[in-house]
């Protein structure tokens, strides 16, 4: 050839007449040839490119990840608005009479509900049907609805939180060929493509009539394209109609014949569909539609659903059901005829099928993704953990120790107080975080990383680097303890010089300007005296101090400078809740949890975060600093916590104010939960707002809308009790007060001091006890008064 | 699960209400005056018929047949439901102890111990427990220390 093509024209000229045929014949050949080459590269381009999204699809499960399960028993604080919150959370439907698993209803104070089948770390929970009664916000009796046998203990299925997927704002609920219901597939096949299971990837026929009606019709109003056809078109999700397009289409449509099979292809399809948008989440696939219009799996969908799904395949938007109630309806019946016409429903299904209402249930709270902040905090666990490609390719489900009851409140109460603060002080701009855990487990219940919950960015509560203030302090007051301090030991609020070398003399002072003089130690920390804490500090020496907020939990370096006494270092929200986590129960150490096991899709437990301890500092000096750390609450800084927790909750805390009120903060916990909160801004400018002005107010919020548990404090062996007169700091046998009453570690209750109590070191209630004081008192009198506190 | 049925006249919460009425009588305003002040009696033993109570048992039941990973989940729920109680900590401890993790072991037996209040019975159990594990981590002297306890325990 490449001679010929060298070889002048002319030359061949006169043959031209004669060799004209075979010439055009090879030249055809040749661009035949070339074509087909071409079109061999491209169709095997092409079967690339669809084999690779086709398997990437189809086994990109993501991994899913579910809030703690609800364990409801009697006794338990919890009302019934709190339980419809959770199953609607958990995608239950409101039913006249709950009857198949995830339906429940209510009747005033009376629930029934059916639970759903899941598969939990330590073994399946079956579907029950259970009924659930309430009284005085708790929880009064449980039982089967069936046989009224009482129930100590009913473990709901777990709300779904979120989904780790390669592509964001997208979620599935992944079904199998099993799991798809006869009536949706034979329903699909006769409205979609008729001729399903004999094509081999295009349908010419269907093609040909669409172009048909299509003319007649003078716009296209059929289509003529296969179920395989449309699983490419959405895999790519372009929806110009060139004509190229179609053809590639048709193309990648025939060579995905080539390889799955029917079942594969058809699988792919049910969860490959759009059927609809949620807000900023494209709804893909039957599974998830299902739950998202109806709230059901979808096995459980009745004919006339099913149809209505189908039906929105033409135009998810167009026919939404919420937006375009007629058109959604006037669809479904078509499709409910053709439905009939194919024979998968009789005429009486038809006919039930056609009178029944557009139902779908109001757009929902849903808990996928809800939660960006806590996710997060689960992806970073995970991180340590997993490669990126195992929590995105195996469908793993991941159970985590979120609560939504309390995430709920969390997010309600820092965006509204956060407006509130921002009105007070005439600023613009406030942020805040917020962890709340399990105090004795250590589990993060839930967690904010911002005002704005669903606003994705900033994770403040794990990412927010500020000085911590004076939450720093009952570690100061920790290391004096531990060094021979007691709670009454005198201390000297006045002015301190600090020479550092190099740097300009550093004068620390007060909040409020003054000096106190000299105060008995739990005083100086209840009120947040920076003089006394600084000189205490100073005293046992800053690197025993730094040392000891690593072994409350905060493993990180810290240089040991004086300033480090009033909390200039900094610290995220979640690692200040870890130091307190330490201290809420009872100095042992626990790392703290936001998974507690991750599971195979075929319910296999690959990986458990179980509880452990670990004793960090002996109960009895922690004990003696939790007393101290609950007059914070009772009589010092945090002491307007009671305009929303009341006394008798007990709270232990520490408010937290840095420089110039850049920054608030309180950490404090009940006899059940913890909670840290920050509140500043993120350019780092004062708030004018103290820790008790600020952040306390959004913790009392918050823990005001939840069910408490008082604090008890158990007292250790060895502890002392002793009487003290704050004013005089000497003890004084007639001093009634609660207040005056200390507790001191065994052998360091100061001399002049009364030792109160000598009996088992075990002794239920602190003192006074009966005896003493009915000494000092008027014996009966003080009994009969006792009655009417 | 288990349900027990007790619909006795001396049902034990019957006794504690009468103890406790005539300990108001006795003591009225030491009882009154302390109401918000901790308690340290450790809760009663578990009661079957209770949330953790039924999962104890279980937990138990677990323990029994060897399979310490699913009574460790187990307690961990009854754990959740009841985080304050001194016996299901230490249930914990047993559990490690089982899964020959000696040194957790006691970081639970230390847990229990320090919620378990006056329940001198339960101390001594745990002081036995960590005897035992410190001898199987092979320190003696603190596995005798803690036998030491557990006799000085009551």
């Amino acid at each position: 050839m490449f001679r010929k093509k060298k070889s002048p024209p002319k030359k061949g000229q006169p043959r031209k007449s004669k060799s004209l045929r075979p010439a055009f014949t090879r030249a055809g050949i040749a661009v035949l040839l070339v074509s087909l080459v071409a079109f061999i590269f491209y169709a095997n381009y092409l079967d690339k490119v669809i084999r690779a999204k086709f398997d990437g699809k189809r086994w990109s499960i993501p991994a899913v990840v579910y809030a703690r399960p609800l364990e409801l028993f009697p006794e338990l604080a919890f009302t019934p608005e709190m339980l419809e919150a959770e199953l609607q959370l958990t995608g239950y439907r409101k039913e006249q009479q709950a009857a198949a698993p995830g339906g429940y209803d209510r009747k005033g104070n009376v629930m029934h509900l059916v639970t759903r089948d899941f598969y939990f770390t330590d073994g399946p929970e079956k579907s029950a049907a259970v009924t659930v009664t309430f009284a005085g916000r708790r929880v009064a009796t449980l039982s089967r609805t069936d046989t009224g046998e009482r129930l100590s203990l009913v473990r709901l299925d777990p709300a779904r939180i979120g989904s780790f997927h390669p592509r964001e704002h997208e979620d599935r609920v992944l079904l199998t060929r099993k799991d798809l219901p006869d009536l949706l597939v034979k329903s699909l096949v006769a409205v979609e493509d008729r001729h399903y299971y004999i094509h081999f990837g295009v349908d010419p026929l269907a093609i040909m009539r669409a172009m048909f009606v299509n003319l007649r019709a003078g716009e296209t109003v059929q289509g003529g394209s296969t179920l395989t056809q449309q699983l490419v078109k959405n895999f790519f999700l372009n929806n110009r109609r060139t004509l190229g397009r179609k053809i590639n289409e048709a193309l990648m449509a025939v060579l995905l014949e080539m390889h799955y099979t029917k079942d594969e292809i058809l699988t792919a399809y049910a969860n490959e569909i759009f059927l609809g948008q949620d807000g900023g989440r494209a709804v893909h696939g039957f599974g998830l539609a299902s739950q998202f219009y109806f709230r059901r799996d979808v096995k459980d969908l009745t004919p006339a659903q099913v149809a209505m799904l189908i039906g929105m395949i033409k135009g998810p938007s167009y026919y939404d059901p919420r937006r375009n109630e007629q058109r959604c309806l006037q669809r479904r019946q078509v499709v409910l005829e053709m439905m009939r016409e194919a024979g998968v429903i009789s005429e009486e299904q038809f006919q039930t099928a056609r009178a029944a209402r557009l139902e779908s249930s109001d757009t929902i709270m849903s808990g996928f993704n809800r939660y960006p902040a806590f996710l997060e905090l689960v992806r970073r666990q995970l991180d340590r953990d997993y490669r990126e490609e195992d929590l995105t390719g195996d469908g793993l489900k991941i159970l985590t120790t979120l609560d939504p009851q309390v995430q709920m409140q969390v997010e309600k109460h820092l965006s509204a107080t956060i407006a509130t603060l921002e009105k007070r002080t005439n600023r613009k701009g406030l942020e805040g975080a917020v962890v709340v855990s399990s105090r004795d487990g250590g589990e993060i219940l839930a967690l904010a990383g911002g005002r704005h919950p669903l606003k994705p960015g900033f994770n403040r509560a794990l990412d927010a680097q500020r000085p911590i203030g004076s939450l720093v302090k009952p570690a100061v007051y920790l290391t004096a303890l531990a060094s021979g301090y007691t709670l009454a030991t005198p201390v000297d609020d006045v002015a301190v010089t600090l020479a550092s070398a190099g740097a300009r003399k550093w004068r620390p002072a007060n909040f409020d300007k003054q000096e106190h003089g000299r105060v008995p130690m739990y005083e100086a920390l209840a009120q947040s005296y920076n003089l006394a804490t600084i000189r205490v500090g100073l005293e046992v020496g800053v690197d025993k101090v730094v040392a000891n907020v690593r072994r409350l939990g905060v493993d990180r370096d810290f240089s040991p400078y004086p300033s480090f006494l009033l909390g200039a270092a900094p610290m995220s929200p979640l690692e200040v809740s870890q130091m307190f986590q330490t201290l809420a129960s009872g100095g042992f150490y626990l790392p703290q949890r936001v998974i507690g096991s991750v599971l195979t899709a075929d319910n296999k437990v690959v990986k458990r975060f179980g509880l452990s301890v670990e004793q960090r500092f002996p109960a009895d000096l922690i004990f003696v600093l939790n007393n101290a750390l609950k007059r914070v609450v009772s009589e010092g800084t945090a002491h307007s916590l009671v305009s929303y927790i009341p006394d008798h909750i007990n709270v232990a805390g520490k408010t937290g104010t840095s420089d110039d009120m850049r920054d608030s903060w309180f950490a404090g916990f009940t006899g059940d939960k913890l909670a840290v909160v920050w509140v500043g801004r993120d350019d780092n400018k004062p708030t004018r707002l103290t820790g008790s002005g600020g952040a306390m107010v959004v913790w009392g919020k918050i823990m005001q809308a939840l069910p408490l548990q008082p604090l008890e404090l158990t007292e250790p062996q060895g502890i002392e009790w002793a009487r003290m007169d704050a004013a005089s700091l000497h003890s004084l046998t007639d001093y009634f007060g609660e207040k005056a009453w200390l507790p001191f570690l065994a052998g360091t209750t100061p001399r002049q001091t009364v030792t109160a109590r000598q009996q088992a070191p075990q002794q239920a209630s602190p003192p006074p006890p009966a005896e003493r004081r009915r000494k000092s008192g008027t014996g009966l009198w003080d009994t009969i008064r006792g009655w009417f506190r | 699960m288990k349900t027990t049925k007790t619909v006795h006249v001396w049902n034990p919460l019957w006794v504690a209400g009468l103890l406790f009425a005539v300990n108001l009588l006795l003591h009225g305003c030491a009882a009154r005056q302390q109401p918000a002040r901790e308690t340290v009696i450790s809760k009663p033993p578990v009661q079957e018929k209770t949330a953790a109570g039924s999962l104890l048992a279980s937990a138990h039941q677990s323990v029994q047949s060897g399979q310490f990973n699913q009574a460790e989940v187990t307690l961990e729920r009854a754990l959740r439901v009841e985080p304050r109680n001194a016996r299901l900590w230490h249930e914990m401890a047993r559990v490690k102890y089982g899964q020959g993790d000696y040194g957790q072991t006691v970081q639970f037996c230390l847990k229990a111990n320090s919620l378990a209040g006056r329940d001198a019975a339960l101390i001594r159990q745990n002081w036995q427990l960590m005897s035992r594990a410190y001898a199987k981590m092979g320190d003696t002297d603190k596995a005798e220390q803690a036998k030491m306890k557990a006799e000085a325990a009551n």
